[in-house]
């Protein structure tokens, strides 16, 4: 699709836009990696019920 | 007398109705004129006032025989570009659209039809909804009615600068990334990101399907939990609403606490900003008998760009033919972010979306402490229109995409509702938002948390200064 870039102008600023959301995504990877279990499953909407290790960090079950 | 009637709250309006002191007719005289009076700002990209008089005057004619359909009866309401209103062009400020007509009303439009609004007009917005400004290269520039050379935030920038410009009551935007808590800060009025789920969005473009929501803008909480109630609710239509009325479940009991974030809601940000906040802490905790208490939210300083990965990601999957299509047709600054959405891996946005469900979980362990946390709307008051990058402390920029999405973001990316409601008016002359975010179903209390705030804030009368 960049192929419909033909004005240098437009071709950097996508590029510097581009490269902001990469490293931004990188960090994200990072992160989740250092930090999620292998049970984090991916975003379903919100639930209350709270993942069971984080019921065991808060003490309480639900 | 036109100002003053449209100065008042949407419930005054319908009361001096019902008094026999102004008609509905009368009403949206008032707002139209008070439309043309402010016509440069842009607020509006189509209107037909022969059809709106048209509907005003039936619903006279009905009250006057008995039919009295409550207090959004008769009342002048504008609908965000992207909503679909039968018979009317609904354009979702896209060039590429410039003909549409839907054939068919949104579950959100037809159920205000039902509690008798007045459509005075389609409101501007960032083409495609995918931005934070409503620089719209299409329908004409909006200007923040504050200062016109500021912008009205976005990308429901025109519903924003109609409700504080005063040319309507109410307005209805969409909020995917903070496309109502934005324009409502930045504008000095009242709008709510409701529920994710909690309010239909059929007949609406979608921006990102994981996040979208429509949602009512208003000068106060009140009037927009009129709205709220008109609006919400299961929609055959719209599966993501078949939890039934998740809005009207939660009666959670109030803890009369509130929440702060760590290194989150009072840093990073102008200190106009943050002293607005502080102040609307206080106010809080000294009118209304709030205790503040602070907490940690692991991985906060993550939240934007994890945002970006799916905010990014799914409206280049949903405009990835019309782009390819109709390439020249497309605003530069949208069809860039667009392109450049397809940067991301299927790794990163798995990533992204399994990060959602951490902070979510954090976020559900914090609100069993709190009624609500507490964050501005945005780190920074109105940026001048264009601006790409704003100084948030002498020598610090940030970009003003990420910059607009710091705060709004957590909201958006655990599906919760959040009301941004004006606090004041900085050292620039621009209102200052604080957001109020709640859990899941919680939207009804918050409004009535923000209204209780606003019986000792009178920031949301204010008018702005150039209108």
């Amino acid at each position: 699709m960049t192929k419909n870039y033909k004005a240098e102008k437009e071709a950097v600023e996508l590029e510097e836009v581009q490269e902001l959301w990469r490293e931004s995504a990188r960090r994200v990877r990072a992160w989740v990696s250092n930090n999620a279990e292998a049970g984090v499953v991916p975003f379903a909407g919100y639930d209350k019920r709270l993942t069971p290790s984080t019921q065991e960090r808060e003490g309480k079950a639900t | 007398m036109s100002t003053d009637l449209l100065e008042l709250t949407i419930r005054e309006a319908a009361y001096r109705v019902r008094q026999k002191e102004v008609t509905f007719p009368e009403l949206l005289d008032a707002a139209l004129a008070r439309i043309r009076a402010t016509e440069s700002l842009v607020a509006f990209i189509h209107i037909d006032e022969d059809q709106a008089r048209a509907v005003a005057a039936s619903w006279q004619q009905l009250l006057e025989a008995g039919y009295d359909l409550g207090p959004l009866q008769g009342i002048p309401i504008g609908i965000k570009d992207n909503v679909d209103v039968q018979g009317t062009p609904t354009r979702f400020g896209s060039e590429v659209y410039r003909e549409r007509i839907p054939s068919s009303d949104a579950t959100v439009v037809r159920r205000l039809r039902q509690s008798g609004a007045v459509f005075a007009g389609m409101t501007n917005m960032h083409e495609f909804a995918w931005g934070g400004t409503t620089d719209n290269p299409h329908y004409g520039t909006c200007r923040n009615p504050w200062n016109v050379t500021r912008s009205p935030g976005g990308s429901s920038g025109g519903t924003g600068a109609a409700v504080a410009s005063r040319s309507i009551f109410a307005g209805l935007g969409t909020d995917t990334g903070g496309s109502i808590r934005l324009p409502s800060a930045m504008n000095g009025i009242t709008g709510i990101r409701p529920t994710w789920g909690g309010i239909s969005n059929n007949g609406v473009l979608p921006v990102a399907w994981t996040m979208d929501t429509v949602g009512p803008m208003a000068k106060s909480a009140e009037d927009c939990l009129l709205i709220v109630d008109a609006i919400a609710g299961r929609d055959i239509k719209d599966p993501t609403t078949s939890t039934a009325d998740i809005l009207g479940r939660t009666q959670r009991k109030q803890t009369k606490k509130l929440g702060i974030v760590t290194d989150y809601s009072l840093t990073g940000n102008q200190m106009q900003v943050q002293q607005g906040v502080r102040n609307a802490l206080k106010t809080f905790e000294d009118e209304l008998g709030y205790e503040v208490l602070e907490f940690e939210l692991p991985g906060i300083e993550h939240v934007v760009e994890a945002q970006i990965v799916i905010d990014g990601a799914e409206p280049s999957a949903l405009h990835d033919r019309e782009l390819e299509e109709s390439w020249e047709l497309f605003g530069e600054d949208v069809r860039r972010l667009l392109t450049a959405g397809h940067s991301f891996s299927a790794v990163d946005y798995v990533a992204a979306q399994r990060y959602r469900s951490m902070l979510s979980d954090s976020l559900a362990v914090v609100l069993r402490h709190v009624d609500a946390v507490i964050t501005p709307t945005l780190p920074f008051t109105a940026p001048e229109i264009g601006a790409t990058k704003v100084e948030i402390e002498p020598g610090v920029w940030v970009d003003k995409l990420f910059g607009n999405m710091r705060y709004t973001a957590l909201p958006s990316m655990t599906g919760t509702p959040a009301v941004s409601v004006p606090v004041g008016i900085a050292d620039d002359g621009l209102p200052v938002g604080v957001q109020v975010i709640g859990e899941p179903g919680d939207d009804r209390m918050l409004l009535k948390l923000c209204a209780d705030f606003q019986h000792f804030n009178n920031s949301w009368s204010y008018l702005p200064y150039s209108t």
